[in-house]
């Protein structure tokens, strides 16, 4: 589901008191749970993309980096606050008439935002996703998006520690906004960007990455065709190029892309002595998307998550056959339920994300959050539910 | 139930699934436009009803208008978009207001006994003898299914009560049914929420219509609080009296036909089609009329695909019936006059009791 924005917080009793009124008159009056919500399609009449509790960003570009990667540039609803370099948003869009929500690290600087008002999301097309390509070739200028407000903290710290990005793909991402927004910053002499692409042909940003090349940041591009991928060797490399018998212990490394990518790189690491609290890293590629019917070969587990109960199971991967609501039921929890055959509609549970096959439609769902119903729903992945 | 071969029961429901199926994938950016037009039509209508409500003074045109209104308001809000809503055809929008777990109507009956009772119960048993409650409601005998007894004498009278008072009806129907308040709980209740929490819901829902619609907006119109309550009061009976007609032609037609518990054991999906078909019945009529009956005027249709956005049940119907044809399965529509003349007379027809009954009694 698209994103909702915190109440407003308020610390006067007076007003506090005010709004539990307003509610409980909204309530009485309208049946819903604000006036806003009972209004909602009124005002989409006049304006089609406001919606109640969520932000709109306007699309201002798509521009093309590479054959799968291309960057959208949006301008969030003045309400939107700000954000951290290195954090990310949920984007959701109405996708036919469903809403569809995706999670993307911004991709520009803060100080950018704050001088144009425009933020950037740099987005890696997946083959069979429902929403990346859609994103890419659907969306025009004047065109509307739903933000949640930044979050994530894959953020600098603020150590006097040297600086080591190392960034796969699109994981270049929140790392492009931590070094723009310190392109004039002192630390950026010192500091070093791996980036790994597979070739010459999948680079992007280059133009960005040569201005900040200029400012004084060691860029190393690797192509890992001909590099191979990443090693202690490459590291120690390239480190030393511009500085002889660099210690590789006492620098701060911030690591983006591909899980299995950041896997390796983080253990790498570990092991030539680097402590963990100076290795900083995001799983990138959790970005859901649209897989063949067996992909819950994958892992050796998934897991289900009650979130409201507080309950995980852990099942292997293949065996469930049993429905959500069987399986939270065996958990002692009593979700409201009726027919069991998909018909009536109680059972109905906010699923936060995670993929289910669909025992009526015989279909798999989105891995992002939407509305299931339990009796109908298997795991076949890690879900979690509003439980 | 006219027995009817399982193949080609089979042969009949993969050609009403297949029409299913195309019709879910035709579900899109139209549908929810169309879901949030009549929600826009639905919040205007109320409001300037309730605004026109007070004018009343300047001409009583004007209140009459409000009336219709907040009628039509009631109506689509119930019709249209509630009961729709509420069976889960806009589930797929995920949109957070508009789907079948947050709704709630402006309808005395609260909307989560609506959908336990409604969307189970009669809609997976409909018109089972002893199932399906909604078949006569406990209150009429439409079928010779049940023996005679001497108020059914005055079920026309019953009946002109329940259908002005039908949204009680409604709110009522489940707390009947598990005597909460009066008679020997059920033995083998499949309530899912706790009975206090049953009545609880009741008394709340019932509070805060009662209170909107009887209290807050006729004070709040203060010099103009009589006008305003007769108002509210008036457009509630034309909803009931509307929602009723409109329901009670959906399976008390003359040819809608009632089942036994037998007949529904190890039902095949074909059968099942079959049984929903024979059980309910149509009304023919214009665009309007449809949205108005919240489509309800496709019963037959809503009861093969109840999640399917009704606004495309009149194309589905046209299919439907030549897929009955095709199988020699009788397909009951007719204009809402007709079918309607028959629900009153099947009414008539069974307060008196059968030739049988009389005979004995003589």
């Amino acid at each position: 589901m698209s994103a909702y924005l915190e109440p407003p917080h308020t610390t006067n009793s007076f007003t506090r008191k005010l709004q539990v009124f307003w509610t409980w008159l909204a309530m009485i009056l309208t049946n819903k749970e604000s006036f806003a919500a009972y209004i909602e399609s009124v005002i989409q009449l006049i304006k089609p993309e406001w919606r109640y509790k969520t932000l709109a960003a306007e699309v201002i570009s798509t521009q093309k980096e590479n054959k799968n990667i291309y960057t959208l540039t949006l301008k969030p609803k003045s309400k939107w606050s700000t954000f951290i370099p290195g954090q990310f948003v949920l984007l959701s869009a109405e996708i036919n008439g469903r809403m569809l929500t995706r999670t993307f690290s911004i991709s520009s600087a803060p100080r950018d935002f704050q001088e144009t008002g425009f933020i950037e999301v740099t987005i890696r097309a997946q083959d069979k996703g429902s929403v990346t390509p859609w994103l890419r070739d659907q969306l025009r200028p004047g065109d509307f998006v739903y933000l949640s407000e930044a979050m994530g903290e894959f953020c600098l710290r603020s150590d006097h520690h040297k600086k080591v990005f190392i960034a796969a793909g699109s994981g270049i991402t929140p790392i492009r906004s931590m070094l723009n927004e310190h392109r004039d910053s002192p630390w950026l002499k010192d500091a070093h960007l791996f980036f790994y692409l597979k070739n010459k042909d999948d680079a992007f940003f280059t133009k960005d990455l040569k201005i900040l090349q200029d400012k004084g940041l060691n860029l190393h591009m690797m192509y890992t065709q001909d590099a191979g991928r990443f090693s202690i060797a490459q590291l120690e490399a390239g480190l030393s190029k511009h500085q002889a018998n660099q210690s590789m212990t006492d620098i701060d490394y911030y690591i983006c892309g591909p899980s299995n990518m950041i896997e390796t790189t983080i253990s790498l690491i570990a092991s030539a002595g680097v402590s963990d609290s100076n290795i900083h890293f995001e799983y990138f590629g959790k970005a859901p998307l649209k897989l063949d019917t067996d992909t819950s070969d994958q892992a050796e587990f998934i897991q289900v998550d009650y979130l409201d109960s507080r309950k995980q199971v852990k099942f292997t991967s293949g065996t469930v056959t049993k429905t959500l609501l069987e399986l939270a039921e065996d958990e002692g929890l009593k979700p409201v339920s009726g027919c069991r055959m998909g018909i009536c509609h109680q059972c109905i549970c906010k699923k936060k994300q995670g993929r289910v096959f669909n025992t009526k439609t015989q279909e798999y769902s989105d891995s992002g959050a939407e509305e299931i119903q339990l009796c109908l729903s298997i795991p076949v992945g890690d879900v979690e539910l509003e439980l | 139930m006219k027995h009817v071969n399982k193949d080609t029961l089979a042969a009949f429901a993969e050609d009403l699934n297949q029409l299913r199926d195309a019709t879910k994938d035709k579900l899109g950016s139209q549908d929810a436009r169309y879901i949030r037009k009549m929600i826009a039509i639905q919040r205007i209508s109320e409001i300037s009803g309730r605004i026109l409500m007070v004018m009343g003074f300047i001409s009583p045109l004007l209140w009459v208008l409000a009336v219709l209104l907040l009628a039509l308001a009631k109506i689509l809000d119930n019709m249209e978009i509630g009961h729709n809503v509420m069976h889960g055809q806009y589930d797929w929008m995920n949109d957070p207001n508009i789907n079948s777990k947050k709704f709630e109507w402006d309808i005395l009956g609260d909307a989560g006994s609506w959908k336990r009772y409604h969307n189970y119960e009669h809609h997976t048993y409909t018109n089972v003898i002893g199932k399906d409650r909604d078949f006569g409601y406990g209150i009429f005998r439409l079928s010779d299914d049940y023996a005679w007894r001497p108020k059914n004498r005055f079920q026309i009278l019953h009946y002109l009560g329940l259908s002005t008072f039908f949204e009680w009806g409604i709110a009522y129907h489940e707390l009947a049914a598990e005597r909460i308040f009066v008679g020997k709980p059920k033995e083998h209740s499949e309530l899912p929420i706790s009975r206090k929490q049953l009545r609880r819901d009741f008394f709340s829902k019932m509070g805060r219509q009662l209170f909107k619609d009887y209290i807050f907006f006729p004070l709040l119109c203060w010099p103009v609080a009589v006008q305003v309550l007769v108002g509210n009061l008036i457009a509630n009976i034309l909803r009931n009296l509307w929602t009723s007609t409109i329901i009670f032609c959906g399976h008390f037609t003359e040819e809608a036909q009632t089942f036994t518990e037998d007949d529904i054991k190890d039902e095949t999906q074909g059968q099942w089609y079959y049984r929903q078909i024979l059980g309910s019945s149509n009304l023919e009529g214009s665009k309007v009329f449809h949205i108005l009956t919240g489509h309800l005027s496709c019963q037959i249709e809503h009861h093969l695909f109840p999640d399917i956005p009704a606004r495309h049940y009149p194309e589905m119907a046209k299919r439907v019936q030549e897929i009955c044809t095709k199988y020699d399965i009788p397909y009951n529509t007719g204009s809402f006059f007709s079918q309607y003349k028959t629900v009153v007379q099947r009414i008539i027809k069974y307060s008196g009791p059968t030739q049988a009954e009389a005979a004995l009694s003589n």
